[in-house]
């Protein structure tokens, strides 16, 4: 068991906004070192050097960036008391962690503030490290700042993956929790590890950093979990806040991902998830993404390694006039490196979802596979679905296919279920999960599979 | 278009009130084309009914019409189910209401659990009570069918064989205990052992709680499946009714007699443009006649 030991937040802080006084006195509070303050400054130069992305901007033109109202966000919130157990935290954390299987680590975060963490004895005998981000900052200094900012650095470079990189500077600028995980060498934790993000202040940001290392040969289960408050009233300027997740995987090592976004329908935030893979490195990632007014989700992989397999899946469930904004790029930079990439979408109401899928194999990467399929429903005829998958190709002898589709749900498919007696409500509802569970089926946990379903079903209604 | 064939009446339709199925000159259209010019049956609780019919006959189109397919537009005419109006039901009060069509193409639809899917049947059909037997259930009818466990963990229909379709067809009739049951030419693509299981699976529903109306075009299935009224439906009309021997009368003279008999009489019939003049008796292919052809996505 390992715990953080934070002072309180200042109170001078309350309030403040986003500036480059507050990402100072964040890193002061914080006690971070002189790397990491540096860090910050050089992230918040960024944040103000990179221009605010607008409809005429590559990769933002479907995007309403209006309904943000950075002026109005404070930078922190007040510090949330650590619990000593999974019974004094708050009834709804409780409900969300307890969902009947096991874990071998929980990092329960509120508000920035880690506050429980349970990591399983044996797990902590075999050299696994699962903390708090700033902890880790503090207690292994050289491992992370070894990675950290390595897949998102805290500026923005030139021939750097994705976009302009502005949301993921601010969040260096004022990171605040996220959890660290470092798997040694050949050591595999088989039970997944979980951290779980809530955001309890609507009036404050979010910005969590978290940074996964899984050594050469290591094996590691890990799931991402997202959720907020909604704001006090529907007028209020929406919940808002930026998160980043490195994950890194060294030669030989797997990660199974799963990460669920279940923020409330008033938050606007954005989501940037990059992974690395050494040589003959895999990693199976699932993102899950339902919550949110809007949802910027930014998921790459770079194959880096050669031999590197990398699968990514993606379900999203948009209702009401909740936009998903999704990005993604399947970055071959070696030989002999596969991708497969699935992401599946309904959208009912006014919701719209945008899906921008890139493979680039780049030069020297032959013998190399990347699959891409954005597969679309559209549950009214107000929903919307813009989808663009792209191929850049540098090499040769490499197979790639790519393809999306936007249509209606298959009316046949619901006849059938209405003679079997099913009102129609149930049997559309059957014939989502069916659309949904082929993404699901390849979650590499049977535990986190029902984890997804009970998400998704959450989502789109019980079952009659 | 035909002239009603008054000899031709059939032969129990004294009195339809108060029938379980009472269908009363039933005219259905696809795509604004009427392919079925005026039907009246009247099918009891009990009973089996078994439909004979050239391709392209309507015989297929009477079934959807009934079962309320949204491509299957009926234009005039009266059903009723239990003496309720069966045509003002959508498709699945009729299903809860107890109408039951054996497809002869059944949808296959991925993700979804067979196992899942009837739990959720039975409990539309009748109720919470029914998820308690639900099991034993169906551990019976599997056992009856020759069918695995295992089936129940599968995708519903999702790379079934010809013959897994139709059993499972037959198991989810089973499991709905249905008042009237419709079957598909649920013959047909059906190898001897299949067929064999699927009409045993029918034989064991038999009895005073179901009546069916088994559609075919062929006569083996009503050697196994053996009707009680035989009725034969040319041009979207049914042109003669019967008793068993009409099914043997097809079966060795095919339709040619019936339809000289009525020119004679002086009736025309609209023959199909697809099955043409010679009633060729070849199985349609899957895809020229899947009413379930899905114009939506793939690869889903």
């Amino acid at each position: 068991m390992t715990t953080l030991v934070a002072p309180g937040t200042p109170t001078e802080l309350r309030g403040a906004g986003l500036n480059s006084d507050t990402s100072r006195a964040i890193g002061a509070w914080r006690g971070d070192p002189d790397w990491v303050l540096d860090w910050r400054a050089q992230a918040w130069a960024a944040w103000e050097t990179i221009p605010m992305p607008t409809p005429t901007t590559e990769g933002w033109r479907r995007t309403n960036l209006r309904i943000l109202a950075l002026d109005k966000v404070h930078a922190i919130s007040d510090a949330v008391a650590h619990v000593t157990s999974r019974a004094d935290l708050p009834a709804s954390l409780q409900k969300a962690i307890d969902t009947g299987f096991d874990h071998g680590a929980v990092l329960v975060q509120e508000n920035g503030t880690t506050i429980l963490t349970e990591v399983d004895t044996q797990l902590a005998g075999t050299g696994v490290i699962v903390c708090d981000i700033h902890e880790a900052i503090h207690r292994y200094p050289e491992l992370v700042r070894a990675h950290l900012g390595t897949l998102v650095p805290p500026r923005w470079q030139p021939g750097m993956p994705s976009n302009a990189g502005k949301f993921e500077a601010l969040n260096a600028a004022f990171f605040n929790g996220g959890t660290f995980v470092y798997v040694p060498k050949n050591t595999t934790v088989s039970l997944p590890v979980r951290s779980l993000v809530y955001q309890s202040d609507a009036d404050a940001a979010f910005f969590p950093r978290s940074l996964i290392i899984v050594d050469e040969n290591a094996r590691l289960t890990y799931l991402d979990e997202y959720t907020s408050v909604n704001t006090a009233s529907p007028d209020a300027p929406p919940v808002f806040g930026s998160a980043v997740v490195e994950i890194i995987i060294k030669d030989g090592g797997r990660v199974d991902y799963t990460s669920i976004q279940e923020w409330s329908l008033s938050t606007a935030g954005f989501l940037t998830q990059r992974a690395s893979l050494g040589n003959n490195a895999s990693c199976n990632w699932v993102a899950v993404v339902l919550g949110g007014m809007y949802t910027r989700g930014t998921a790459d992989v770079l194959l880096q390694g050669k031999g590197t397999r990398a699968d990514m899946l993606g379900l999203a469930f948009g209702e009401g006039t909740q936009v998903f904004d999704f990005h993604t790029l399947q970055d071959h930079q070696s030989p002999f490196t596969d991708s497969d990439q699935l992401y599946k979408t309904a959208m009912r109401d006014r919701a719209h979802l945008i899906y921008e899928g890139l493979i680039n194999i780049r030069t020297g990467s032959y013998g190399s596979n990347g699959y891409q399929a954005n597969r679309n429903v559209l549950l009214s005829d107000t929903a919307k679905a813009d989808s663009i998958p792209m191929l850049e190709i540098s090499d040769n002898d490499v197979l790639c296919t790519h393809g999306s589709s936007v249509g209606p749900i298959d009316q046949m498919h619901v006849y059938y279920l209405l003679t079997r007696g099913l009102p129609r409500p149930v049997a559309e509802r059957l014939v989502i999960q069916g659309f949904f569970e082929p993404v699901i089926e390849r979650i590499a946990v049977d535990d986190l599979k029902d984890r997804v379903r009970a998400a998704v079903d959450r989502k789109i209604g019980e079952q009659g | 278009m035909v002239a009603a064939p008054a000899t031709n009446a059939p032969i129990h339709q004294s009195s339809s009130d108060g029938a379980t199925l009472a269908i009363r000159d039933l005219h259905v259209n696809i795509d604004s084309r009427e392919i079925i010019h005026g039907i009246d049956l009247t099918v009891n609780k009990g009973e089996v009914h078994a439909i004979l019919g050239p391709n392209g006959s309507g015989k297929s189109t009477l079934a959807y019409a009934l079962m309320g397919h949204p491509r299957y537009a009926v234009t005039s005419g009266e059903v009723e189910l239990k003496g309720e109006d069966l045509l003002a039901m959508s498709a699945d009060e009729r299903s809860r209401n107890g109408l039951f069509l054996c497809f002869q193409y059944p949808t296959s639809i991925p993700g979804i659990q067979m196992g899942n899917f009837l739990r959720l049947a039975m409990k539309a059909r009748f109720g919470d009570a029914a998820i308690k037997t639900f099991r034993k259930e169906l551990t019976e009818k599997l056992r009856i069918l020759k069918m695995d466990e295992s089936y129940m963990r599968r995708y519903l229909n999702e790379g079934f064989s010809g013959g897994e379709k139709k059993k499972a067809e037959i198991l989810q009739m089973a499991l709905l205990k249905p008042e009237i049951a419709i079957m598909d030419e649920t013959d047909s693509g059906l190898d001897v052992d299949a067929f064999k299981v699927v009409a045993d699976g029918v034989n064991a529903m038999r009895g005073p709680d179901v009546g069916f109306v088994v559609i075919t075009h062929y006569n083996r299935m009503l050697e196994y499946i053996k009707p009680d009224f035989v009725h034969v439906l040319i041009g979207g009309k049914i042109v003669k009714s019967g008793g068993p021997e009409l099914a043997l009368a097809v079966d060795q003279h095919g339709y040619q007699p019936i339809l000289e008999e009525l020119r004679e009489q002086g009736v025309e019939i609209e023959l199909m443009e697809e099955a043409g003049a010679t009633y060729a008796r070849e199985e349609p292919t899957e895809r020229e006649h899947d009413p379930f052809r899905s114009h939506g996505l793939t690869g889903l």
